[in-house]
């Protein structure tokens, strides 16, 4: 076995999970912006977009635990969950174990929402922009390939389609003038107005896909 | 629409798993700390007992190792 063996597993698998992060990331925001014209409004996207932060867990466990029986870095059971506490570039590590609490927070909440409400679960979620900001910093600081050119291409247009994405998804939206008339013409009570884009009784979009 | 499910999930899981192993493979040929990565050995400290050697690898980082002069490394690099 070479003696370098865990150590290219972690790298493969650090980068695995940040491509898989980047895809479940721009995924929701691009369903969140209503982008393609209905297309990402499908259920299956939703789901695969839960199902790309569930697989990039699985990778990022993998990233974590080879660490451990790795001989050149020396990680104990504490560096992996204790920020700072990592002799192997101590800040690069402890951005990524924050990057790590951060994915579990966002993956877990699609999980809790029916418990925590909708408005407190957008709020939750809103973490994932945080956390992808810190898994990108993590893999600049920390990563061994990190100087390599694709990599460094691989981080920055990450980097760029989120900012875009979400630049976008955040911007004002630009109504036509003529849609509130319409609306007030169709729904002379405003209370019938809001039963017509959202279910009875709540606030909340149609589709959870439209909920981020 | 199980189908479309599983499906994506299917493909999405399958490209992962392929980049995982391309990408161990070529940071474990080509990569740093690779099996062709190559380091130079930029200044070397002698004291009795030990050699502390500073080397940097071909990723630009830099390191101080500190060898025992009698150990099989010290030794099979003719210190």
């Amino acid at each position: 076995l070479d003696p370098h063996f865990f150590w290219y597993l972690t790298r493969a698998a650090g980068i695995v999970t940040f491509a898989l992060l980047t895809f479940s990331t721009a995924l929701g925001i691009s369903i969140s912006a209503r982008l393609g014209h209905g297309l990402l409004e499908k259920p299956w996207v939703y789901e695969l977009h839960k199902f790309a932060a569930l697989l990039a867990l699985g990778f990022l466990s993998i990233h974590i635990v080879v660490l451990l029986p790795d001989p050149w870095t020396s990680f104990h059971l504490i560096d992996l969950f204790v920020p700072g506490s990592a002799a192997y570039r101590p800040i690069a590590t402890a951005v990524g174990v924050l990057a790590m609490y951060g994915a579990l927070v966002g993956t877990f909440s699609f999980y809790i929402k029916k418990w925590i409400g909708y408005r407190a679960w957008r709020w939750l979620h809103y973490t994932t922009f945080g956390t992808f900001m810190l898994a990108l910093l993590h893999g600049t600081l920390a990563g061994t390939d990190s100087s390599q050119a694709w990599v460094e291409l691989m981080y920055a247009s990450a980097g760029l389609l989120v900012l875009s994405l979400s630049l976008y998804r955040f911007m004002p939206e630009p109504r036509p003038r003529s849609a509130r008339p319409q609306l007030r013409r169709l729904f002379p009570d405003p209370a019938l107005a809001q039963q017509s884009v959202s279910p009875p009784g709540t606030n909340e979009p149609r589709h959870p896909a439209l909920s981020a | 629409m199980n189908t479309r499910y599983a499906t994506s999930k299917i493909m999405l899981t399958c490209a992962s798993v392929l980049a995982f192993t391309g990408i161990a493979t070529w940071v474990g040929i080509n990569g740093p700390f690779g099996s062709s990565a190559n380091a130079q050995v930029q200044s070397q400290q002698q004291s009795p007992v030990t050699q502390r050697v500073r080397i940097r690898d071909d990723d630009g980082q830099a390191y101080t190792i500190t060898i025992p002069r009698n150990s099989p490394v010290a030794r099979s690099r003719g210190s």
